[in-house]
């Protein structure tokens, strides 16, 4: 039995001439951290807006719960917090009336003190009374993730989540989507362009390209399927001799020269070790060794090709 | 000179009866020092519509009147308070016999009342006396700013007194004219009036007086 | 239940708008300052409207009284309020559009349909405040100045004088009435707004409609007989036969039913339109 939490499949819509998704096809199954990746403008945000039906799809079929998002979507939406793209609130009211209002008609109607409780989860506690209007856009991120989280949601959907938040507020918003899926178990669907955040965050992902779905799957799957890109940064000779070194250990040895000191290398994951092995042994100096972001790799690969 | 004053005498004769007659009135009228009554006023005039008002009427000699009605009332502008002012100062005007006519079996004399002095608004003013009775069984009031109205007046208890127990005015309406702009609404859709009478009528019946209590 | 709350949400929204209090300022201001000049110069005011019949009567007892200040105040307002009706209720769909709280509230477990009734109920709810605000200044207000009276009213087939204990019910029923007829302007303006994304928009296109009627129902054109008497705008000011003699029942009666003509498209539409409508900002 499968254990889909949601469940596209042939997803298509058009905006007249613009063919926004084509025939998109994705399953997010319970406890995933799911990432939507893909280029602005690609699609992400018009398929999380399909799936929240923002928008009618041309085709297709999109399930939530083992539930037609047709026919059952007030059941479905009960269920589900999001928060598509930048989080709009009422600028006349406060942070705690614009709560109310949302989760007055969010299926579960919240009381005060959860109201304050999950305030002070997103660290705006003191000031529930602040009119939003004078809110900065970290404040509103996090009043938007209090607004998706209010009525225990078992699905949270997030667009562009961290998309205008300052270097701690990113790692703020990391950090909880991290919380709610371990200490929640919450199956939490999140788009970004930011491949390193997905990288980081997500276990399964989709990468979406002018409305396509062009491949789909555990993270660490996809890009397992790839070689390794490394890094060593040596000395001038050292670079010589680790060229020599290594030709010598991995025949077909496929590397890149950088500069006067470095070389970038490009192998299978399992050889890594012996490669480390190999350099130490030859007294070779090594100042750096990291591998390349193989998410950036892998989805320019995809995307150009 | 002899034979003009011959021609005159009829007319002279006519005059010194008029004037008796109008000193008759007069002193009838000089018996009602004050008055106070119910009325009831019922004009029947083109272009207004209003239901009857009852009114309550006081009158102090010579010729003040207070009208105090719960809502609006329309009474004629002349007509109703002319009499008596008439009547108060019998030395302002010139009375001429007009002849006689019957009115609803009565048998009148008509008296012309003429002012003295051009300057007031009054040009004339014609009463048909019901000489027997010393009643004013008619009037016809002219103005400068008003034109003509006339009144009616039929007597019951009060008789003696010179009051009546209902007067009806009539006056023409030819004048009347809507603004307009201020009645026509905004899209409002045309509605068929009726050709318009020529002649406005008020009836005044009088209930319960008080004369000089 | 939730369409209830979603009602009682969109009550406090323009319970703590400011631009809720505009119209209701404005209200009381222009009652304000009809209410100074009447006291003020109301008698000159009244006399150039019965002049004419001044010629040969005259009115006796209070004319310039509450009620006839309350009539006045109908007549002069009942054409400026569209305009503060439409400003709160156009701007209930395409506002949380351009604020792009429409696409926090479609997210929720809650069916276009009721989030959109939800709207015209709310739009509704403060029309009728506005009337009731104008009620309690023009009638309440003006009977407390002016003291109560018959009221003398100049219509285009000459003056009907209406006995104070006839008056009150005519009012209650004008009111009636006059809510009904903004309440086609609140209608119209909520169905423009699910046509806009912005706030602006759905106002200017309900007054430009207000007005475009208006110049249809009053050009004294023969073409235009035909499609005049399904003019909403032809029947905005049917409050005021409350105050012929006779009343004409049948003329309340056909306007009330092409006002609820009106309604019944204006909401349709609105309908279908918010169902369909791809919530893109």
């Amino acid at each position: 039995m499968s254990n889909a939490i949601v469940s596209i499949r042939q997803l298509s819509k058009r905006f007249g001439p613009f063919q926004a998704l084509k025939e998109i096809n994705l399953q997010v199954e319970q406890g995933d951290i799911y990432g939507f990746l893909g280029q602005n403008g690609a699609g992400k945000s018009t398929t999380m807006r399909c799936m929240l039906s923002l928008i009618r799809p041309d085709a297709g079929e999109i399930e939530l719960f083992g539930q037609s998002l047709t026919t059952n979507r007030e059941a479905i939406l009960s269920r589900v917090g999001c928060l598509i793209e930048k989080p709009d609130f009422y600028k006349y009211l406060s942070a705690f009336r614009n709560l109310e209002l949302f989760s007055r008609i969010s299926g579960k109607p919240s009381s005060r003190p959860e109201i304050m409780d999950m305030l002070e989860f997103v660290g705006l506690a003191g000031r529930e009374k602040d009119l939003v209007g004078g809110f900065s856009h970290g404040m509103r991120q996090r009043l938007g993730i209090a607004q998706t989280l209010l009525h225990d949601p078992d699905l949270i959907v997030l667009d562009e989540p961290t998309t205008g938040l300052d270097p701690q507020g990113i790692i703020d918003m990391r950090n909880l989507i991290l919380r709610l899926k371990t200490e929640k178990n919450k199956t939490i669907i999140l788009s970004s362009h930011n491949l390193h955040e997905v990288e980081l965050i997500c276990n399964r992902m989709v990468i979406i390209h002018k409305g396509e779905s062009l491949v789909e799957g555990r993270v660490d799957a996809l890009l397992q399927e790839e070689d390794q890109i490394i890094r060593i940064q040596s000395t001038a000779t050292g670079q010589a001799q680790a060229i020599q070194v290594l030709a010598a250990q991995f025949p077909n040895l496929n590397y890149r020269v950088l500069g006067l000191d470095s070389i970038e290398i490009t192998l299978a994951k399992d050889l890594i070790p012996s490669l480390n092995a190999a350099l130490v042994q030859s007294g070779i100096p090594v100042f750096a060794m990291e591998a390349k972001r193989k998410l950036e790799d892998y989805f320019i690969n995809l995307v150009s090709a | 000179m002899k034979y003009l004053l011959f021609l005159c005498l009829p007319f002279l004769a006519g005059a010194q009866q008029a004037d008796a007659l109008f000193g008759q009135l007069v002193q009838k009228f000089k018996k009602v020092h004050h008055y106070e009554v119910l009325a009831q006023i019922k004009p029947n005039i083109p272009m207004i519509r209003i239901l009857p008002v009852r009114a309550n009427i006081q009158f102090q000699y010579p010729n003040s009147y207070k009208i105090q009605s719960a809502g609006i009332s329309i009474l004629p502008k002349n007509g109703f308070s002319e009499l008596p002012q008439l009547f108060s100062k019998p030395n302002q005007f010139t009375v001429i016999a007009s002849g006689q006519e019957t009115l609803d079996g009565v048998n009148t004399s008509i008296l012309t009342l003429l002012p003295l002095d051009n300057e007031g608004d009054l040009i004339l003013a014609k009463i048909w006396v019901d000489a027997t009775s010393l009643l004013v069984m008619k009037s016809l009031i002219t103005s400068k700013t008003n034109g003509s109205i006339t009144s009616t007046f039929q007597y019951a208890g009060e008789k003696s007194w010179g009051l009546p127990a209902r007067m009806t005015f009539s006056m023409d309406v030819k004048k009347f004219k809507i603004p307009k702009g201020l009645a026509t609404d905004i899209n409002r859709t045309s509605r068929q009036v009726d050709a318009p009478q020529q002649k406005g009528r008020i009836e005044i019946t009088f209930s319960n007086y008080k004369v000089n209590g | 239940m939730i369409f209830l709350y979603s009602t009682y949400n969109e009550l406090i929204k323009i319970a703590l708008k400011p631009r809720s209090y505009l119209g209701l300022a404005a209200i009381t201001g222009l009652v304000g300052i009809i209410l100074f000049a009447l006291h003020a110069d109301g008698m000159s005011m009244i006399s150039f409207v019965t002049a004419s019949f001044e010629q040969t009567l005259r009115f006796e007892g209070e004319v310039l009284n509450g009620n006839l200040v309350a009539f006045i105040i109908l007549q002069m307002l009942i054409v400026h309020i569209p305009l503060l009706v439409a400003l709160v209720t156009g701007d209930l769909i395409s506002g949380e559009a351009a604020m792009g709280t429409l696409r926090m509230l479609a997210t929720k477990p809650i069916s276009r349909r009721q989030l959109l009734g939800s709207k015209f109920l709310a739009g509704g709810i403060y029309t009728l405040l506005i009337v009731i605000w104008l009620g309690i200044l023009a009638v309440l207000v003006g009977r407390w100045i002016f003291g109560p009276g018959d009221l003398m009213v100049l219509n285009s087939d000459g003056l009907v004088i209406i006995q104070e204990n006839d008056v009150l019910w005519r009012y209650a029923g004008a009111f009636c009435v006059a809510f009904f007829a903004l309440l086609t302007i609140s209608n119209l303006s909520i169905c423009l707004s699910c046509f806009s994304d912005n706030s602006i928009g759905p106002i200017v296109s309900t007054m430009a409609i207000i007005l475009l009627f208006t110049i249809i129902g009053t050009l004294d054109v023969p073409v235009f007989d035909p499609i005049r008497p399904f003019l909403f705008t032809t029947h905005m000011a049917a409050w005021r036969s409350f105050f012929e003699d006779p009343m004409p029942w049948d003329s309340i009666r056909n306007s009330l039913w092409v006002m609820t003509l009106h309604h019944v498209v204006f909401i349709a539409v609105a309908m279908i339109s918010f169902n369909r409508k791809d919530i893109t900002v």
